[in-house]
């Protein structure tokens, strides 16, 4: 099989992982792209939006996410194993890269999906280090060792990621969308400059329900960014999320997402 | 103008350190790459700049008298590469810094991992030919190091690359000594004309004995233009 081909076969494989770990339906189809799929045609990227949007409704339900390491061993198994893929790399990486990057519109490896020789030349020669090789494995195979470690749960502070029952805004979560499209403002100089986005915080609740150590995980704007964190810091006290009967500390995502007024 | 020109041509970008410490030029990202340079799925992202003049370097285009890089501050190249985080964190994937040689900008990695947080695996492809400090910078952001030592000979190092490897051992040493030899693999290359495998087999020893233990053998190819 061609090398974008597998590529975007695993890709795929990881993405149908992802939701059936978490239980979002996921219905995919034969990718059509013509030519060499890298996996990033706009069916599969659209593929990877709908399940990060997913996710993310599942975390603001307070669901726990299943995503940490959960594919680890499967691109071990697919994409190292075999001795075929390793040669075929090593044929490929044999391109001109003299011939790389001449253009600015050549230089994006996504998106549009440029000639593919470009995007092969890119890829598979452009940054590799000289002697760009066969993998002779005959010693040890050191490519694509995973380690088989899911993230720890509690951490090292003693903050869990998933618990049986999440902490939960007073009134759940429809209160808690209320209380922010009730209580956030948006700032007035991005709002007039027409910014919007997605900004995502997370913090953790405490074992007394508190909203503590809230952090930018994704953001948009330094004035955005500030807002989301305090309409968190004016959160009311959740019900702490609870492991086996007991209280615990428990980190908590939550995207805010400003989004302009209609004309 | 003519002096903004000629200080264009003649001094930045012969240097990368001398590079706004916001910014960095690369050569290339590469996206979804299993298992190449590192765990799962990885963005490959060349730094442009390197120390070393290898006979067989396969990307010229790194050198210092190239003007094929794009300019990226940490935060622009982590909105580029933030697309595929689903994928990192699934397969604890993460972002592969190699070049060029990236070590020789701790900082702007230093600033990107501020920005990715500690999810992401962030790995280095190095030569280790950088100044001590550089390193000890790195090792507190950079979970896995694929390290290309070349040869541990300093003639062979020399005669191959044109520069010293002193700081390479000395480098080397301080990664042990930080006890994270379990991180990295040490690329054993056989370099066509320069080493053979007894000297490989003198490099591993040598490596060995410093408590590295894995290895990846290979043999350079030597580039056909």
């Amino acid at each position: 099989m061609a090398r974008g081909k597998q590529t975007c076969k695993i890709l795929k494989d990881i993405r149908r992982q992802i939701a059936e770990a978490n239980d979002i339906e996921f219905v995919t189809s034969e990718c059509r792209y013509k030519g060499d799929c890298l996996g990033t045609c706009p069916k599969c990227e659209a593929e990877v939006r709908y399940l990060e949007q997913q996710l993310c409704r599942r975390q603001l339900m307070g669901k726990a996410v299943v995503l940490a390491g959960l594919s680890a061993g499967m691109i071990t198994f697919s994409g190292c194993g075999s001795p075929s893929s390793q040669a075929n790399d090593s044929y490929r990486l044999q391109g001109e890269p003299t011939e790389l990057l001449e253009g600015d519109d050549e230089w994006n490896v996504e998106g549009e999906l440029p000639v593919q020789e470009v995007i092969d030349s890119i890829r598979e020669a452009a940054m590799m280090k000289e002697g760009e090789v066969a993998n002779i494995s005959d010693v040890i195979v050191t490519q694509g060792e995973m380690p088989d470690e899911l993230p720890k749960n509690p951490d090292n502070r003693d903050i869990y990621n998933c618990v049986e029952q999440m902490p939960e805004f007073p009134g759940g979560n429809v209160a808690m969308m209320n209380f922010i499209a009730k209580n956030l403002k948006y700032p007035k100089e991005q709002l007039d400059s027409g910014i919007q986005g997605r900004v995502v915080i997370k913090f953790y609740v405490d074992t007394l329900g508190n909203v503590c150590e809230p952090t930018i995980v994704r953001g948009k704007d330094p004035a955005l960014d500030r807002e989301a964190i305090r309409l968190v810091k004016s959160f009311p006290q959740f019900s702490p999320g609870t492991l086996n009967g007991r209280k615990v500390n428990v980190w908590f995502t939550l995207p805010i997402v400003f989004k302009l007024p209609a004309e | 103008m003519s002096n903004i020109l000629i200080n264009f041509a003649i001094g930045s970008y012969a240097d990368p350190t001398a590079m706004p410490p916001d910014r960095a030029k690369i050569i290339g990202i590469s996206r979804h790459r299993l298992s190449i340079d590192g765990d799962g799925v990885t963005t490959l992202v060349a730094f442009h700049g390197c120390p070393l003049r290898c006979r067989y370097c396969l990307n010229p285009q790194s050198l210092g008298d190239s003007d094929r890089f794009k300019e990226y501050t940490p935060q622009s190249l982590y909105d580029e590469v933030i697309i595929d985080e689903l994928y990192f964190i699934a397969t604890n994937g993460g972002v592969t810094f190699g070049g060029g040689e990236p070590a020789l900008r701790p900082d702007f990695i230093q600033r990107f991992r501020e920005l990715c947080g500690p999810s992401w695996r962030l790995t280095l492809e190095t030569s280790l030919n950088v100044p001590q400090e550089n390193i000890e910078a790195l090792l507190p952001v950079v979970d896995s190091w694929i390290i290309d030592i070349k040869d541990m000979d300093a003639d062979i190092y020399r005669q191959y690359t044109a520069k010293d490897n002193s700081r390479v051992l000395s480098n080397l040493r301080l990664i042990a000594e930080a006890d994270r030899q379990k991180d990295c693999i040490i690329r054993l290359p056989l370099i066509p004309d320069y080493n053979t495998d007894a000297d490989r087999e003198e490099s591993r020893k040598a490596l060995a004995s410093l408590g590295y233990s894995k290895f990846d053998l290979f043999t350079y190819q030597i580039r056909t233009h």
